[in-house]
C-alpha cells in the first residue's frame, strides 16, 4: 500500500471531506464505468454510483488492507450494488441461454480462431454477442480482459473462488463464440 | 484451468480485447457534476442522520420515564389489586346469588347452636394437669337438622359447617356408633381409669 493510500484511508476514516473528494477523483471514473457496463440507463447508473460511494464512506472502517487493495474493495461494493439493483429492477434482462443447445457445437480450434485471429468484422460480432450475455458473465469477461484483474481479484469482487472464475471464463468464452455463430447464421 | 493458462488466454484473445475496448469507449460518460451532487447528498444526509438520532433519543427518554413511573407505582398497584379483585368478586357473587330478604328469625338457630348448653359433670376430670369441671354437651346433628335449619336464609349457607354423623364403619355395618355423647363418655371413662391406674402404680412404688 502506498503512502498516499494510507493517508487517504485515514482521512476517510475521519470522514474528512477532502479525503472523500480525493477518493471520488481517483476512483470515481472507473467505478462509474463498471456500473454503466452492468446497468443500461444512465440515470440508474448515477443512482447506483451515489449509493456505492455513500456505502464506501460509511463502511470504510470495515476495509481490511490485508484482504484486498482499496480499488478492489470499492469494485466489490460497486459490483454488488449493481447486481442487487438489477435484481430489484422490474425490467427483465434478456440474455442468451445455451443450456442443452448442441446445434452450434464448437471445437477448441474454432474458438481460438474466432478470438485469436485479428479481424475487424469479428470484433463487431463479438461486440454484438457481448450484449446477449447476462450482466454477471459480462462483468467477469470485462474484469479479466479489459481491466486485467487476476482470478483472485475477480473472485474477491464477485464473492467467489478463483477456480470457479476460471471455469466461468472458459464457459463464457465458448458461449460468446456460439452467439457469434448464431448471429452469422 | 491454471492462472498461467488464463493469462496466456488473455494475451491470445486479441479480438475479444479489442471488442471490449470499443465497448468501453462507447459507454456513457460520467456526468461532470455527479461527484458534486454526491457530496451535496452526503452533506444533506448528515443533519437527517442527527435528526433521526435526536428522535431516537427522545423515544428512549420517554421509555425511561414510563419505566420509572411504572416502577414507583408498581408496589401500590400490587397492594391495591387484591382489594379491587375481592370487591369485584363480592359484587359479582351478590349479583349472581338469588335475592332473598334477610329473615331475623333464621338467625336464632345459629345463636342457639353457638350457645351450647353446659352441663356439670359428675366428677372432676384431670387432663394435662388441668381440672375440667364442666363438659360441653354437643347437640346431635339430627336435632340440628330440625325445622329451624330448614328456615335458614341462603345468605348464611357458607357459615354452616356440617359434619357427617355416621362413620364409614357404621355406614357399612348399619350399627349406629356415632352418638357424640356416648363416644365422649367412653373417652372420659377411659382417661379416668388410666389416671386411677397411674395413681395406684405411683402409690405402690412409693410404698416399696
Amino acid at each position: 500500500m502506498t503512502e498516499t493510500e494510507v493517508s487517504l484511508i485515514a482521512g476517510l476514516q475521519r470522514q474528512d471531506r477532502s479525503a472523500q473528494q480525493q477518493m471520488l477523483d481517483s476512483y470515481g471514473r472507473d467505478v462509474f464505468a463498471q456500473i454503466a457496463r452492468l446497468i443500461p440507463g444512465i440515470e440508474d447508473a448515477e443512482e447506483v454510483y451515489q449509493d456505492v460511494f455513500v456505502k464506501v464512506f460509511r463502511n470504510i472502517g470495515k476495509y481490511d488492507a490485508e484482504k484486498s487493495s482499496l480499488r478492489t474493495w470499492v469494485s466489490r461494493i460497486a459490483y454488488n450494488e449493481a447486481i442487487s439493483f438489477l435484481r430489484k429492477s422490474p425490467a427483465a434482462v434478456i440474455s442468451y441461454d445455451d443450456n442443452g443447445i448442441d446445434a452450434y457445437a464448437l471445437t477448441d480450434a474454432e474458438v481460438e480462431e474466432t478470438f485469436g485471429q485479428p479481424n475487424a468484422e469479428t470484433v463487431q460480432l463479438i461486440r454484438a454477442a457481448l450484449k446477449h450475455l447476462p450482466p454477471d458473465e459480462r462483468a467477469i469477461i470485462t474484469m479479466f480482459y479489459y481491466e486485467e484483474m487476476s482470478l483472485k481479484e475477480i473472485a474477491y469482487v464477485t464473492e467467489s473462488i478463483p477456480t470457479t472464475i476460471a471455469s466461468k471464463l472458459s464457459r463464457t468464452r465458448r458461449k460468446l463464440c456460439r452467439i457469434i455463430k448464431m448471429i452469422q447464421s | 484451468m491454471k492462472e498461467e493458462d488464463m493469462n496466456h488466454l488473455r494475451q491470445q484473445d486479441q479480438n475479444l480485447r479489442d471488442a471490449l475496448c470499443q465497448e468501453e469507449a462507447a459507454l456513457p460518460q460520467m456526468p461532470a457534476d455527479l461527484n458534486a451532487r454526491l457530496m451535496q447528498r452526503m452533506e444533506s444526509d448528515q443533519p437527517k442522520h442527527s435528526r433521526t438520532m435526536w428522535r431516537w433519543m427522545a423515544v428512549a427518554a420517554c421509555l425511561l420515564l414510563i419505566i420509572g413511573i411504572g416502577y414507583t407505582l408498581l408496589p401500590k398497584e400490587q397492594q391495591d389489586e387484591p382489594l379491587v379483585a375481592q370487591h369485584e368478586t363480592e359484587c359479582q357473587k351478590q349479583e349472581d346469588m338469588p335475592k332473598t330478604e334477610p329473615e331475623p328469625q333464621a338467625e336464632e338457630p345459629q345463636q342457639q347452636l353457638a350457645k351450647a348448653e353446659v352441663k356439670p359433670s359428675q366428677k372432676p376430670v384431670k387432663k394435662q394437669r388441668k381440672v375440667v369441671t364442666k363438659l360441653v354437651e354437643l347437640i346431635p346433628a339430627s336435632e340440628a337438622e330440625s325445622t329451624n335449619m330448614k328456615t335458614l336464609p341462603s345468605s348464611v349457607i357458607d357459615k354452616v359447617k356440617a359434619y357427617d354423623q355416621q362413620s364409614d364403619l357404621s355406614r357399612t355395618t348399619g350399627i349406629d356408633d356415632t352418638d357424640p355423647l356416648v363416644a365422649m363418655a367412653v373417652q372420659v371413662e377411659d382417661i379416668r381409669q388410666r389416671g386411677k391406674r397411674l395413681e395406684e402404680e405411683i402409690t405402690a412404688f412409693m410404698n416399696n
